[in-house]
């Protein structure tokens, strides 16, 4: 029962450092899917990350978080079997961004469902450790989900001592660069903070060279700390060596992200705090106003450029929608969510928000009958 | 009987946490209050459950007001989710012990030459606390879904052990397969190491987020009160004996770690804590107390030794000598409001009396005063006259052997042929394990 049989390997889509990763489809179901190949080394068994990625992604049932399949294991290699996404955030903002730059609306979806998938993740005992524009991916729902746990470990209350390599220096949390071993979900808090601003500006808010480096560029923005916060650390954490630092003033958030939205900056500044300790948590980033206030990005009238505003929620679903139903019966292999009403999931744009999202659920009921009238005709 | 409890459970389950269609913008509902029920639940309304509901809410509710006192914990937002999450994982990751009965080759008292095995380079290795759990829990899963020869049970031990390293320890400390193989006196291929590992991660069908007893204990040890290091480590060393044995195997992993504690607790003097007692883990204490009270120089060497260290405040000399002296857990009356004051033998356990005199308790030793009596009637033959505690650090080696001798058989339970069991698994690879580790 190998991976041959029963899926085919379509065209190579990337190449990481522990595995190749292909386009597959399904031969029994036409689902396309991801296979990821790790080549097993005959001394090391199967490698530690494989372990760890398997185990803990096979409880991670979610919509934000990629969902693993199935395991093929062999003499020689392992593949694993993941649900496809067509692209991750990073060519994303590439392609539809002006300049990397998205749009509110679209800021505030990806980055509700990047919090979803953290906090489910941290609930489960799950730290991703590696979460970056890259790691996120995006399926043409407008979905975005955590991949790539290779780097994920799961941790006990009181936590443990962990690695301090973890994660790409850019998205890399302070106290951690400090050489904190103690970190805990507050890590993965701040990579969704420096992902938050990088989707806003189109360009990764903190670009050091070196971990020297990359805790100047984050006090150039956030200040230096006191040393009473210093001390403080030290004190959470005593693996922790402080240095003296150059004294940097603290900069106005809205200098460095002019485009940002009030409730957006004091998110963001709540997620960016230096000391892990005050670091909001994913959850609680969830009912921040950001999300929650109805009049947020686009203020009535004042930003909104004439024929900008999207059509209003109770729209949809759009009098031309049943146009492009055939989709949904022409070809088997482009159908390949199992989602069960999979014609009202579809409908979910990455450009709508999240009220628009909530109501558009509130109206399933009604939309329902009136596909079926599409339906009929 | 296993089955029908865990079936009982999980419709138990079902009922407190209906199956919801999910949201498909993901939004899923918090579990914050299926939380505060007990683990037997209220499907079972018996006047022990709803007790136990009881106590069990009032220590959630005294914990958490412990947690905004404080404010120090680390993981305040999700600790509930987790502890909720861990006790679902808990139940999925159990082994079987009536499979485990049907093996036709592999018999329990076997089971002790194992672990007595692993314990040893778990120890050598340095490897993290939980490994040593988890390696167990997948062997355990193992035997329950596969029929193991007696010649190949070393290697699902070590390639159990070399998974759970690689899911909880830092690279560096992973053994490698020529560890594994020079450990094993070349018994085993290198090959063999690597084919069984992958035979067991797809048995146990990558299944490994096992909440270890560890994992409980550190979780219960961080809440309002932080407890010594010798209590800790007290409850460390019980909760390892707990994977030699089969009585054990049936229990999960919480009700271990709060009775290790409990018991630790009491024989380190200290009060009891209210919340600690459920029916489980009662039955657990139970266990623990006879075994140690009937054969505690029965005790796997290897694990005296380890926890005979002063890094582990010699938390095995304390419980062999406290044992050897005749000491037993009494178990606090259970009916909970009545006034504790009241019976003699609850005297003992009331805060009052002992948590002012906690650390000169375990000088003067047999001080429990209700204790003595009650044990010297009903095992006279282990009992000790409470002596002076000068001689007792000298003479701890020689008393263990000699017991040895001592202990009637007809004692035993049929599994409980330690002694027998450690030479015939070895005997049979024609490895003596801990030759190699001294070697």
């Amino acid at each position: 029962m190998s991976a041959q049989t029963n899926y085919i390997q379509l065209e190579k889509l990337g190449e990481g450092t522990y595995a190749t990763v292909y386009k597959g489809r399904s031969r029994t179901t036409n689902e396309i899917v991801a296979l990821k190949e790790i080549n097993l080394d005959a001394e090391e068994g199967t490698p530690s990350t494989a372990i760890r990625e398997i185990s803990l992604m096979k409880e991670l049932k979610h919509v934000n978080i990629v969902r693993l399949h199935d395991v093929m294991h062999t003499e020689t290699k392992l593949v694993l079997i993941f649900e496809f996404c067509d692209s991750d955030l990073k060519k994303y903002m590439d392609q539809h961004g002006d300049r990397g730059a998205l749009d509110p609306a679209t800021v505030r979806s990806f980055m509700f469902q990047l919090l979803k998938g953290t906090h489910f993740c941290h609930e489960n005992q799950v730290l991703h450790r590696d979460l970056k524009p890259q790691n996120l991916l995006i399926n043409r729902k407008g979905e975005l989900k955590l991949g790539d746990f290779g780097l994920a470990r799961a941790f006990g209350v009181p936590v443990n001592t962990f690695s301090n390599e973890v994660v790409t220096l850019w998205y890399r949390a302070p106290d951690v660069l400090l050489g904190s071993r103690t970190y805990s979900t507050s890590i993965d808090v701040w990579s969704c903070g420096c992902i938050f601003a990088e989707m806003i500006t189109g360009v990764p808010l903190f670009r050091g060279k070196d971990t020297q480096d990359q805790l100047l560029h984050i006090m150039r923005v956030l200040g230096t700390p006191s040393e009473q916060q210093l001390a403080k650390m030290a004190k959470d954490s005593p693996e922790i060596q402080i240095k003296p630092f150059p004294r940097c003033p603290k900069m106005d958030l809205k200098q460095v992200l002019p485009k940002a939205s009030p409730a957006a900056l004091d998110l963001l500044e709540r997620l960016l705090k230096f000391d892990p300790a005050e670091r909001i948590s994913a959850v609680d980033a969830l009912s921040h106003p950001y999300f929650t206030d109805t009049v947020n990005d686009m203020p009535f009238g004042m930003n909104a450029t004439p024929g900008s505003m999207p059509p209003p929620s109770f729209n949809f679903p759009h009098p031309n929608r049943h146009q492009q139903r055939p989709v949904q019966h022409g070809q088997p292999g482009v159908q390949q969510y199992s989602m069960p009403p999979s014609m009202f999931t579809q409908q979910t744009h990455p450009h709508m928000t999240m009220q628009q999202a909530q109501q558009q659920n509130m109206y399933n009921g009604m939309q329902y009958q009136q596909q079926q009238q599409y339906g009929g005709r | 009987m296993k089955d029908v409890s865990a079936l009982h459970k999980h419709s138990r389950n079902s009922l407190i946490y209906p199956k919801k269609r999910p949201s498909p913008h993901g939004i899923t509902k918090s579990h914050k209050t299926p939380l505060l029920l007990p683990p037997r639940g209220p499907a079972r309304k018996t006047p022990r459950s709803a007790k136990a509901a009881l106590v069990q809410q009032r220590q959630r509710e005294a914990q958490i007001q412990a947690l905004r006192r404080d404010g120090v914990l680390l993981e305040e937002e999700y600790r509930d989710d987790i502890r909720h999450y861990m006790h679902e994982m808990e139940r999925y990751t159990m082994s079987s012990i009536q499979s485990m009965d049907q093996q036709p080759e592999i018999r329990w008292h076997m089971r002790p030459c194992l672990v007595d095995f692993l314990v040893e380079i778990h120890f050598t290795f340095r490897l993290r606390p939980e490994t040593l759990y988890l390696t167990l829990n997948i062997v355990d899963r193992y035997v329950s879904r596969r029929i193991v020869y007696i010649k190949h049970y070393q290697l699902v031990g070590c390639a159990a052990l070399w998974i759970a390293a690689k899911f909880e320890d830092a690279k560096d400390r992973v053994p490698t397969v020529q560890d594994l193989a020079h450990i094993c006196r070349e018994t085993y291929d290198e090959s063999a190491f690597i084919q069984m590992e992958g035979h067991v991660l797809s048995t146990i069908q990558w299944t490994l987020g096992h909440p270890t007893a560890e994992a409980w204990l550190r979780l219960i040890c961080c809440g309002p009160y932080v407890e010594d290091a010798k209590v800790q480590h007290v409850a460390r060393f019980l909760m390892e004996i707990t994977l030699f044995y089969r009585e054990f195997v049936k229990f999960s992993p919480s009700s271990i770690a709060l009775a290790a504690l409990t018991l630790a607790r009491s024989l380190c003097g200290k009060s009891r804590r209210l919340w600690d007692e459920t029916e489980e883990c009662f039955d657990v204490i139970d266990y623990l107390d006879t075994r140690l009270a009937k054969h505690v120089n029965d005790l796997s060497e290897t694990l005296v030794k380890k926890y005979s260290y002063a890094f582990y405040s010699k938390a095995a000399t304390f419980v062999v000598q406290y044992y050897l002296q005749g000491g037993r857990y009494v178990r606090p009356t259970p009916t909970l409001p009545a006034t504790p004051m009241r019976s003699p033998q609850s005297a003992v356990t009331t805060p009052m009396s002992s948590t002012t005199s906690m650390s000169d308790r375990s000088d003067d030793f047999p001080v429990t005063p209700s204790t003595p009596a009650f044990s010297s009637e009903a095992f006279g033959g282990i009992m000790h006259p409470s002596s002076d505690k000068e001689n007792m650090p000298t003479s701890f080696e020689p008393v263990l052997n000699k017991h040895k001798i001592e202990t009637a058989p007809e004692q035993f339970l049929p599994h409980d042929f330690v002694t027998f069991g450690r030479p015939a698994l070895h005997s049979l690879n024609n490895v003596s394990p801990r030759a190699v580790m001294v070697s």
